[in-house]
């Protein structure tokens, strides 16, 4: 696997009311040839902000970033040679313009000729299922239209790099699995590397190969998808009790408890490595004289993972 | 070569958006000669065909239409860079390989090339009109007016910078339109700070070659060095006012933001 984008402590402060803030804060990753990266955060965790900064949209205070070993810093016109990019909403796009006026105007202003983006134009068009709709100016488009437009104008130029904005962002379901497929199809065909942000799990889960989790500026979580989902398949079981843990009970199960408990409760939600731990954790609650009302399997969403991870790194107490 | 291919996307967009917008442009002309007629039809009604008045018709003439070139060749380089960075097609222009500058570059000399034939029609169309004679020596009038409008240009960068960062240029682009109307009737460029200022210098060889019959030979050395200097200084101006609002917004992530 060769490295291609490689993001070494990046921060990007804002100047602010309330003074400097830190919208990305220290992040560094590594990404590889030819695989779609995540990039996945709730709002104002800094996707945006990291993007524009690899772009050479936005100076950054502290860190590097190397696309293809150039620094951006040093040489950003070297860097930008291998990236193109959609920024939020498809506004790159000229709306009162048809679509391929637009692609031979993004070729062009990249210095491309027409004729020698002919065939690719052609491909690309037919790859989006766009054909029809070439001649059409691009403001008479739905929505996931436009994306689609928005996004074969980043790849009409060739470049190695995709970075790819909430590529799903306001596309109704038919349609975001339409986006899903088509970038599938973009990095497995023509050996792309995209990276795309996104706060919605199921995009990344059905496309990324890795991701990296931020929130609040900071990276949360940095794996591969499959490591991630091995979380996913954790084994959480929910328990209730007809009264109150005992202290003896507590502080033997502390370790397995996956929840805030408080006096009160007496429903405990607890993590496991295999189902055979459940043997002895019952016959401890029933040396403690503890009446057993309910066990179930918990399924733990991709979702609750994501919230978990973050809730973690804001140093709360896990709670699913 | 890529820098060509850039340059030939930049005229075919403009060409594209004058294709489909032309009726704007055609109803701005048609205003345009609505109030120079009235103009004109009042001042002969008052001044009764005078000889004096015959003669600041002319420079009247010319002024006018060298103002109007002059407002939309100025507020195009500030209006266009604000509305991209509204639509948000701004960065995709900085993304490119091709230096920005040269982009913006490619664009005023289109524009230059646009206004300057804007200016022959109106400018036909008024001696038409009025009956008024004219040196039209084309190829001294089109350089002089395509070195000129680079001082515009200048200015037009410094509003766009202005409208980059603090994102307010509708209002400093109605003040300037004043400012353009005081130095096409400044009478004439023998004070030696008004010969500095943007056009000003333009606009006193057009009227050399329209109402004179001067020609490029008839100027003198000192003529040129006016002339390339002063649209050099601004245009340089215009760069660097533009390069440091760049900067702040590459730094507070406005680019994209309007
Ligand atoms: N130009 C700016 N000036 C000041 N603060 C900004 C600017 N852009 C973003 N921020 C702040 O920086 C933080 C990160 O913003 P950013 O847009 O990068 O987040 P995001 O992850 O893309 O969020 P979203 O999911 O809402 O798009 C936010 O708190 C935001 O308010
Ligand atoms: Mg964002």
């Amino acid at each position: 696997m060769t490295e291609i984008l490689r993001l070494e402590g990046l921060t990007k402060l804002y100047k602010g009311k309330e003074g400097l803030k830190r919208a990305v804060d220290n992040v560094s990753f590594t990404v590889n040839k030819g695989e779609i990266f995540g990039l996945l955060g709730p709002n104002g965790a800094g996707k945006t902000s990291t993007i524009k900064c690899i772009c050479g949209l936005l100076k950054f205070e502290e860190g590097e970033i190397f696309i293809k070993d150039n620094s951006i810093k040093e040489n950003r016109s070297k860097g930008l040679r291998h990236i193109s990019a959609v920024l939020e909403g498809n506004r790159n796009i000229y709306w009162r313009m048809t679509v391929s006026e637009n692609l031979n105007f993004f070729a062009g202003i990249n210095g491309l000729s027409k004729r020698s983006i002919a065939n690719r134009m052609a491909y690309l068009l037919e790859a989006f299922q766009l054909t029809e709709e070439r001649n059409k100016i691009v403001n008479h488009l739905s929505r996931g239209m436009k994306q689609k437009v928005a996004i074969a104008i980043s790849l009409i130029t060739d470049k190695d790099i995709i970075l790819l904005d909430e590529p799903t962002l306001g596309l109704d379901v038919g349609m975001s699995q339409e986006m899903r497929i088509i970038l599938r199809k973009i990095a497995k065909e023509e050996g792309k590397t995209i990276l795309l942000s996104t706060h919605d799990m199921k995009v990344v889960e059905e496309t990324c190969d890795r991701l990296v989790i931020i929130n609040k500026g900071k990276v949360v979580a940095y794996d591969t998808m499959e490591n991630l989902k091995k979380l996913f398949n954790q084994l959480i079981y929910r328990i209730v009790l007809d009264k109150n843990l005992t202290p003896k009970a507590r502080s033997e199960l502390k370790h397995y408890i996956n929840s805030d408990i408080n006096e009160e409760e007496v429903e405990l939600r607890l993590s496991l490595q295999s189902p055979n731990e459940l043997f002895g954790i019952l016959s401890l609650l029933q040396q403690e004289a503890l009446g057993l009302l309910a066990l179930d399997r918990l399924n733990m969403s991709f979702e609750e993972i994501f919230m978990n991870l973050i809730r973690e790194a804001e140093g709360d107490e896990i709670s699913i | 070569m890529k820098y060509l291919y850039s340059f030939l996307a930049m005229c075919m967009k403009e060409w594209i958006e004058w294709k489909r917008y032309w009726f704007n442009s055609i109803i701005g002309l048609i205003i345009y000669m609505i109030v120079f007629i009235s103009i004109f039809t009042g001042a002969q009604y008052i001044g009764q065909n005078n000889f004096a008045l015959g003669e600041s018709m002319e420079g009247f003439l010319i002024g006018y239409a060298l103002w109007f070139m002059a407002m939309g060749a100025m507020s195009d380089t500030a209006n266009s860079i604000v509305d991209e960075a509204r639509k948000g097609t701004l960065e995709q222009l900085y993304m490119t390989e091709i230096p920005f500058t040269w982009l913006l570059i490619s664009k005023n000399i289109i524009s230059t090339l646009i206004y300057i034939v804007i200016f022959f029609l109106i400018i036909n169309v008024q001696m038409l009109f009025t009956g008024i004679s004219l040196n039209i020596d084309a190829i001294s009038i089109f350089i002089t007016l395509f070195i000129g409008l680079f001082s515009l240009y200048g200015i037009g960068l410094v509003l766009a910078g202005i409208g980059l960062v603090f994102k307010k240029v509708q209002s400093l682009l109605g003040a300037t339109q004043f400012i353009l109307i005081g130095i096409m009737i400044i009478p004439s460029v023998e004070a030696p700070l008004v010969k500095l200022l943007p056009f000003t210098y333009t606009r006193h060889m057009i009227m050399s070659i329209m109402r004179e019959g001067k020609g490029l030979l008839g100027f003198s050395s000192v003529d040129y060095f006016y002339l390339v200097g002063i649209s050099t200084l601004y245009l340089a101006l215009g760069l660097a006012a533009y390069r440091i609002a760049e900067a702040q917004s590459l730094k507070k992530g406005m680019l994209g933001q309007y």
